[in-house]
């Protein structure tokens, strides 16, 4: 006996036809959960936010992804475009790459983006976690993920741009980060090794 | 079957025009055979000298009633001067190779030709438009060529003449666009001026067969049988028998053009058909007094102008004062002979197809028939949206084709009308992104109602403005999906035949 194939399989075949809001496939998927630390109001929109970062400068900032206020909450943030030139530098083990942190801030204009100058920065990622990513074309670094990134917990110390040869490679994970509700210059990693955090201008330290 | 009586100019002229629509129980009924006869017998009145008086009009009488009627008129012509009298006997309805079928009655054609005879009448003509009838024509019966009659015969004034719209065993044939029998239509068309070939304003019967057999032969030939009208002449004399003068003006309205060709007269609004004529140059065609709309029909176009017909005048139509109809709505009309058929082409926008694409701006190329009925396309279609998003910048083209049905009215020089397209194609999107963006492909179907409007300026080309509702099934991510976009195009066209 044939086949027979129902006439309404024949009616739109092919790929899945996108909307012009889309932003294309994900680059790099984080998720993790929202734990409240302090006391935050009911009027706060919390969203995050994917900073890539050099030395702790805010150089820009990548997709942000709104949560809900139930706490705790789960986000997955996805991230469509690399870092820009800018944003890479060569690391002490000479591999060129891009550091990016994640903030948890007051989308005060509900834009869904972070802008320093209206919004607050009411949390950070636990355990200085932070996303590693690798240039294009990978074969010219070794040890390149496939998918061109990691999320590594831990930062060694003084770290960008570091001067000792013989730091531990930062602890590999999932993609998994906890974000804590909490003062932000409390979380952000110490990329100087100064004590403090100027190096994060407008988001902390000054 | 139509009987006529061979005219001369001073004899008085007697006729009896049968117009029976019912026959037997068993036959369905006619629509136009009493029509034909009582448009016969304008013609008679009108055009061929009987004076209203001496004709008597039957609708729908059975046997008895004919035969009554011919025992009154013979003894009339019989007390009033049957040695110079003419008579005409004219029916039009069912009947078979011996009888004609009256209201449930059966009169017998041999018994019709013998009381026609008893009339004493100097000069008998029967025409009798009816099935089968040609069998009355066989016995006497001259050999003819199919479109002349033998030009030796001298016709006379003096015997018995027999004109049958269809041969033995042929069916005679009514027609709903010239609603009447095919034979009479015709005929009325020569007596009223068509036939009248030597242009000297006289139809003969000679002139009115030949007239009326070829246009009965080319009418029916599209029909699924042929019908060849028959005649018998059993005359003498010397001069060929007058049916009808068109001298005499006072007496009626006239066409006359200055075209030879193949006429159609209509009512003031173009929709019902008077008279359909072959006219020679300088022809004449008697209408009664009225506006009509007159067309010339030409296997490449069609022509009209409107004129209005007073009693006792001639409206003389030159072939300036014809205007060529757009081919489309010529088509429509029913002529030219050929369907037109136009290439058209159109810019288009369509309302974004899915959330936050931009309308898609296009074209469409095509061909389209306009028949009768209908106007069937066909077409290429081509359109684009775009997209700009913070990450990336989208494009989105569809490449299909369809096809569908117009109905369209005419209104002056603009045709409107409405109608369905059916299609489908091939939708791309492709991105450009510094991330991760595949171009995707998916074929989508689509059909919905349009509304059309269109403008001819000239006969040959067209303006066209468009709307619709389209339906698509694509595939989304809740897939199929189905859409409704609507759409609007402007475009141009050509008729190329």
């Amino acid at each position: 006996m044939g086949t027979v194939i129902p006439l309404w399989l024949l009616l739109g075949c092919g790929d899945v036809l996108v909307d012009g809001d889309y932003p294309g496939e994900p680059l790099l998927t984080v998720t993790g959960q929202i734990l409240v630390e302090a006391t935050i109001s009911e009027d706060v929109s919390p969203s995050v936010a994917l900073f890539w970062t050099q030395a702790g400068s805010a150089t820009r900032t990548e997709t942000s992804v709104e949560v809900t206020t139930r706490f705790p909450a789960y986000f997955e943030l996805n991230a469509y475009q690399p870092p820009v030139d800018a944003d890479f530098f060569t690391d002490p083990q000479g591999l060129h790459l891009a550091l990016g942190v994640l903030l948890l801030y007051d989308d005060t204009a509900q834009d869904g983006t972070l802008d320093v100058d209206t919004d607050t920065v009411i949390g950070a990622a636990a355990d200085d976690a932070h996303v590693v990513w690798f240039p294009d074309p990978p074969e010219a670094q070794p040890d390149t993920p496939e998918d061109r990134y990691l999320v590594a917990h831990g930062v060694p110390e003084c770290q960008g741009p570091p001067d000792t040869a013989d730091e531990a490679p930062p602890t590999e994970s999932q993609g998994i980060v906890d974000l804590l509700v909490a003062d932000p210059c409390t979380l952000l990693p110490d990329w100087n090794c100064n004590g403090d955090l100027e190096e994060w201008g407008d988001l902390c330290g000054d | 079957m139509i009987l006529w009586a061979a005219l001369a100019v001073a004899a008085p002229r007697y006729a009896l025009v049968i117009g029976a629509n019912r026959g037997d129980a068993s036959e369905a009924p006619l629509r136009w055979a009493e029509e034909d006869a009582l448009r016969m017998a304008a013609t008679l009145t009108t055009l061929g000298g009987v004076d209203p008086g001496d004709l008597v009009a039957l609708r729908g009488a059975d046997a008895n009633g004919v035969r009554a009627a011919l025992t009154r008129l013979g003894a009339r012509v019989r007390a009033e001067g049957a040695a110079e009298a003419e008579l005409v006997v004219y029916y039009s309805g069912h009947a078979d190779a011996e009888d004609l079928h009256l209201a449930g009655s059966r009169l017998p054609l041999s018994e019709l030709k013998a009381a026609v005879g008893a009339t004493a009448a100097r000069t008998r003509v029967i025409v009798i438009d009816a099935c089968r009838a040609g069998s009355l024509t066989r016995k006497g019966a001259r050999p003819a060529a199919p479109f002349t009659i033998v030009a030796e015969d001298r016709l006379s004034t003096d015997g018995l003449a027999i004109v049958t719209s269809a041969a033995a065993g042929e069916d005679a044939q009514e027609s709903e666009s010239l609603r009447g029998g095919v034979f009479t239509h015709h005929l009325l068309a020569g007596l009223e001026g068509a036939a009248d070939q030597s242009g000297d304003a006289r139809v003969t019967l000679t002139e009115a067969y030949q007239y009326s057999y070829a246009r009965t032969v080319a009418t029916t030939s599209g029909a699924p049988t042929l019908q060849h009208p028959s005649f018998s002449w059993d005359l003498r004399g010397q001069s060929d028998l007058v049916l009808t003068r068109l001298d005499d003006t006072a007496r009626g309205a006239w066409l006359q053009v200055d075209t030879a060709g193949e006429y159609l007269v209509l009512d003031a609004h173009g929709t019902a058909l008077v008279r359909e004529a072959a006219l020679a140059a300088q022809g004449r065609l008697a209408l009664p007094a009225g506006r009509y709309r007159v067309r010339l029909r030409t296997p490449a176009r069609l022509s009209e102008a409107d004129i209005t017909t007073t009693a006792g005048q001639v409206v003389e139509l030159r072939a300036a004062d014809l205007v060529a109809v757009p081919l489309g709505q010529a088509a429509r009309r029913g002529g030219p002979a050929r369907p037109a058929v136009a290439l058209e082409l159109s810019g288009d926008v369509r309302a974004p197809l899915l959330d936050a694409w931009s309308p898609a701006p296009g074209g469409n190329v095509g061909a389209r028939v306009d028949l009768p009925a209908l106007t069937l396309r066909v077409r290429a279609t081509f359109d684009q949206a775009s997209a700009e998003g913070d990450t990336l910048e989208g494009t989105m083209t569809a490449w299909g084709a369809e096809a569908g049905a117009l109905k369209l009215a005419d209104l002056g020089r603009f045709s409107i009308g409405a109608g369905v397209m059916l299609g489908g194609g091939v939708i791309t999107q492709s991105f450009v992104t510094d991330g991760i963006a595949p171009a995707r492909e998916a074929t989508a179907l689509r059909a919905g109602p349009v509304l059309h409007a269109e403008w001819s300026p000239v006969d040959r080309f067209f303006v066209t403005l468009e709307g619709g509702l389209d339906t698509v099934v694509l595939p989304t991510e809740s897939t199929p999906t189905g859409r409704v976009v609507p759409h609007a195009s402007l475009g141009v066209g050509v008729w190329v035949r």
